[in-house]
């Protein structure tokens, strides 16, 4: 039993990760076919992961209502979204789940009028949060605090005409400070983050990193 | 639900503000009831309900928040259903006249999946462990030659190929820049200092390079070289950050703090366009009170 549920687990992260690193390597067209395959494979596994998420929140929600928890009422409104949303999609506009999504009806309806609506606001009121926290610590005290302050106010006064009212150059600037000191900076910090993401892959496939397997491994 | 005064207050005030402003724009025919006239009904009341948090948590912006969840999560499935388990799997395995050597490939992708979602049964929960093996190992594979290629080589390249003149590019900002560490260098030796690095002659030098740089139109590659080796210093934890490489990192740092503060400027903007649709969405479409 121990195999099946530490060795083979590990067998397969290495075998796949060696598989595909070869096939990166190998300039044949069978490696390319076999990268096709092994991708695709790769993305209906993660299609059954979206079932595997919606589950998870569905669940949580119902132990919410089950237990009559503080502010249960609201995962009403969790079920009732989900509910007449995936209904729209069954219904696919009269069509039926099994043809390709069609344009028009309850589905597009709910997409427009519900979820890009509440995506939109929901970000929206996101900037009033970062300009109240950005009042809080934005104050010039230090040498560093300066430089980001200065640095956000010529972006943000050079994303807008009234930068260019005050003077004609802001554009200019913001898009230079973007492209030269702060794409400098990023590529930096970018040169570690993907040398750390390669050792965490080569972890993985070595079968150190194993918390990938549950919290007991 | 309504546990503080501010609380009772935005849910009033905010659903009497969309329910009197709805009832004059329907009164004054400017929206219909149609589907489209329900439409722009729900999105401002969604919008209003959301903006209302800005004053206080509750119900209403609970209400939206949650609505807004479980509408998330089921265009989310619907999306994977069409796109992937439909086109690439119930497809071809039921409506197509493929074979059944070809089809024999999807099996596998089938199998793991439904192990996957073993997940939720407790007993069985391990079986996922199968699945999730293929998912993190190939990802860790295909990721290692990806990022070696796409994220390590060609981002190296051009930082390096204009600044050393490998592309015919200039050496201008890259010699300045050397000469200019150089004097902080001897000017804080002088003054027994830290380079010089820490007070005010560090970011009025990095200032003349930055303007010097943008009004010539001169050494951007250069200087993206330099900022990229700073940063590099900054995050090189293996030697003390004191005399020569102390200097080069406080040269790290404010580059960094540029990159933050332009990431920070970026974001605002972004977020603030959204607000703007937000606006003009209810300011035009639902109140009619901008002009087309």
């Amino acid at each position: 039993m121990i195999f099946l549920k530490r060795t083979l687990p590990l067998v397969i992260a290495f075998v796949m990760g060696i598989v595909a690193i070869s096939i990166y390597y190998i300039p044949h067209q069978a490696a390319v076919d076999l990268n096709e395959l092994l991708s695709k494979w790769d993305r209906i596994i993660a299609a059954f992961a979206a079932f595997l998420g919606v589950y998870s929140l569905l669940y949580l929600h119902a132990g919410r209502l089950k237990r009559r928890q503080v502010g249960w009422g609201y995962s009403v409104f969790v079920y009732l979204g989900f509910v007449v949303m995936l209904t729209a999609a069954i219904y696919n506009n009269g069509a039926g789940p099994l043809v390709a999504l069609r344009k028009g009806g309850a589905y597009d309806w709910l997409y427009t009028n519900v979820f890009v609506a509440a995506d939109a606001s929901m970000f929206a009121i996101l900037s009033f949060f970062i300009a109240s926290a950005a009042y809080r610590t934005f104050r010039a005290r230090t040498t560093e605090a300066t430089i980001l302050l200065v640095a956000a106010v010529i972006v943000m006064l050079g994303r807008v005409p009234i930068g260019a009212l005050l003077w004609e150059s802001m554009p200019e600037l913001q898009q230079w400070l973007m492209n030269v000191p702060n794409m400098a900076a990023k590529r930096g910090i970018l040169l570690g983050v993907y040398l750390g993401a390669v050792a965490t892959a080569l972890r993985i496939i070595f079968g150190i990193e194993r918390s990938y397997l549950g919290g007991d491994e | 639900m309504m546990h503080n005064p501010g609380s009772r207050t935005a849910t009033f005030v905010f659903a009497g503000v969309f329910l009197a402003l709805s009832i004059w724009q329907l009164a004054v025919e400017n929206i219909a009831l149609t589907v489209d006239g329900l439409g722009i009904l729900t999105a401002a009341g969604l919008t209003l309900a959301l903006f209302s948090f800005l004053y206080d948590d509750n119900p209403l912006f609970k209400i939206a928040e949650h609505l807004y969840v479980g509408v998330a999560a089921a265009y989310g499935l619907a999306l994977v259903w069409f796109q992937v388990i439909l086109a690439d799997l119930v497809n071809p395995i039921f409506f197509s006249t493929a074979t059944i050597r070809q089809l024999w490939v999807l099996i596998v992708p089938s199998v793991l999946g439904i192990l996957l979602i073993m997940r939720i049964v407790p007993k069985f929960s391990w079986l996922s462990r199968i699945s999730f093996s293929y998912v993190v190992g190939f990802g860790a594979g295909i990721s290692i030659p990806a990022y070696i290629a796409s994220q390590l080589l060609e981002q190296v390249h051009p930082t390096l190929a204009p600044a050393l003149g490998w592309d015919g590019g200039d050496k201008f900002i890259l010699i300045a820049a050397m000469v200019l560490i150089a004097v902080a260098y001897v000017v804080s030796r002088r003054g027994g200092g830290d380079l010089g690095m820490n007070g005010w002659f560090g970011p009025t030098l990095l200032s003349v390079v930055f303007l010097i740089c943008y009004f010539q139109g001169v050494g951007a590659a250069s200087l993206v070289l330099v900022g990229v080796v700073a940063v590099l210093f900054y995050f090189f934890f293996s030697v003390e950050h004191t005399g020569a490489v102390g200097a080069i990192s406080r040269v790290g740092i404010w580059f960094l703090m540029i990159a933050f503060g332009a990431s920070f400027g970026f974001t605002v903007m972004a977020r603030i366009s959204l607000l703007i649709g937000r606006m003009q969405f209810l300011l035009g479409d639902w109140l009619h009170l901008l002009k087309s």
